[in-house]
């Protein structure tokens, strides 16, 4: 394992020196752990050979400086803020973050794409990546261009909120291919209605316990038939376990600039959550299996227990002393 | 700005079936990894690794600099996209001896070295095409 930090007066000053600096070979794995700023060149993880379960590249945010981690993370608006490490770029032709090899986990941080010289994603999977994941990141496209937001190639994502807030709306919010899974994201649009939510180039990506809403369309193209359990204003929705027909406003904080869901959201314990995914975005523990709710974020009623985050940081703290 | 740049081509195993095209989306010998403002506080890793170097170009805005992170677009010739389409020519007749000189040191005893903006445009150069070797043209 070869760890790393990452930001001013860290390891390395920006992620992409970081993954320059990991071999083209993997033998280990390797972990590039992002400080609390906001860095404005993005990064793509491309040209290595050797990734496998044990041998795997790993962008996250270092402990404590995610915004998962911000001790206001439950009262703030859930949107890009500064409360967390985070990635905000107008890269020219290529998107803010790439993930062009297979084994490479992305986890933790906020992604925002600025502006729409020669317009790509905010993310972009390429090539066919059935092992690399995003994962816990607010993902966001601040700017009127039509770009998808997240391009998915036989990937994962889990736990991500993904919003346009463009005058023009986006192509896709998430545009995947048939292996990639969408599970427990949020994929929404703010202002004028327009686009597709998840799109799909090729019949068969699962999208499941997601939260959609503000799209001209929400669903477009075959989804795999493990889909379900999703929320939207759309008429319609794959899979079964679907709440459809469902009005924006009554979602969520705000429809425009906070995407935690509200008391009395249709989304609420309409999810089915997966256990090998048992926390929301925030990293607050989800209710199980159909108790869960459909999105990025997961409701707790004023008052209710919930598993604090310091309670989580000791729990993570115990387990990895138990594993080393 | 300051750039921070590869002297060492990057490669895959020689052994593997693909290593060409994962080369090609590697950086190489020339390429620019990352660009900061004058005077910014560069670590002891990135001042001491011999793969780097780093340049100060003082009067170089962000917009040029940014010109050296673009990708080889679908536009050129290449039958195999690069990862940057320009890259520093540091093997050509344009470094004078003291930069030749610097480039070779991988002690690294002077960690940054100024050029003139001047120098900085006759390196960059527009990456070679890459021919795919699958492809008989």
């Amino acid at each position: 394992m070869t760890t790393n930090t990452i930001g001013t007066g860290k390891d390395y000053t920006t992620p992409q020196a970081w993954e320059d600096a990991v071999p083209a070979s993997l033998a280990t794995f390797y972990e590039g752990l992002c400080f609390n700023q906001e860095f404005t060149a993005g990064v793509i993880i491309a040209g290595h050979s050797g990734g496998s379960a044990t041998n795997y590249i790993k962008l996250t945010a270092s402990s404590g400086e995610s915004f998962q981690d911000h001790a206001n993370v439950r009262t703030s608006a859930f949107v890009y803020n500064t409360q967390g490490a985070r990635i905000a770029a107008n890269t020219f032709a290529e998107a803010v973050v790439v993930i062009d090899n297979d084994y490479v986990y992305v986890e933790r941080l906020q992604i925002n794409r600025t502006g729409n010289s020669y317009d790509t994603a905010a993310v972009r999977f390429s090539g066919g990546r059935p092992n690399s994941r995003i994962k816990d990141c607010v993902i966001a496209k601040t700017y009127s261009g039509t770009g998808s937001i997240l391009a998915l190639y036989d990937s994962l994502a889990v736990n991500c909120l993904v919003y346009d807030t463009g005058a023009t709306a986006t192509n896709a919010g998430i545009y995947s291919d048939d292996a990639s899974t969408i599970q427990n994201c949020t994929v929404v649009r703010s202002g004028s209605v327009g686009g597709t939510g998840l799109s799909n180039g090729y019949a068969g990506p699962v999208a499941k316990s997601c939260a959609v809403f503000g799209w001209t369309t929400a669903f477009s193209g075959t989804f795999g038939a493990s889909s379900g359990y999703n929320c939207t204003n759309s008429a319609t929705a794959p899979g079964s376990n679907n709440q459809v027909s469902k009005t924006f406003a009554n979602q969520f904080e705000s429809t425009t600039a906070d995407y935690r869901l509200k008391s009395g959201a249709d989304c609420i314990g309409t999810g089915n959550t997966d256990s090998g995914h048992p926390n929301d975005a925030t990293a607050t523990v989800r209710g199980v299996g159909t108790a869960g709710d459909s999105g990025a974020w997961e409701y707790v009623a004023s008052g209710a227990a919930f598993m604090p985050r310091q309670q989580y940081l000791k729990n993570q703290a115990v387990n990895r002393a138990s594993r080393y | 700005m300051e750039l921070l740049f590869r002297v060492k081509d990057k490669r895959n195993p020689i052994t593997l079936a693909d290593a060409f095209y994962l080369d090609a989306r590697l950086l190489q010998r020339g390429d620019i990894v990352c660009l900061m403002p004058d005077g910014h506080p560069w670590s002891d890793i990135e001042k001491s690794n011999p793969d780097w170097r780093i340049f100060s170009v003082s009067t170089l805005d962000q917009a040029e600099g940014d010109t050296m992170l673009t990708p080889e677009l679908s536009s050129t010739a290449s039958q195999v996209l690069q990862r940057r389409g320009f890259q520093l020519n540091l093997d050509g007749p344009v470094p004078p001896p003291n930069l030749i000189a610097w480039l070779a040191d991988d002690s690294r005893t002077q960690p940054i070295f100024s050029i003139s903006i001047g120098l900085f445009r006759a390196l960059k150069i527009a990456r070679p095409v890459l021919n795919d070797p699958a492809v008989i043209t």
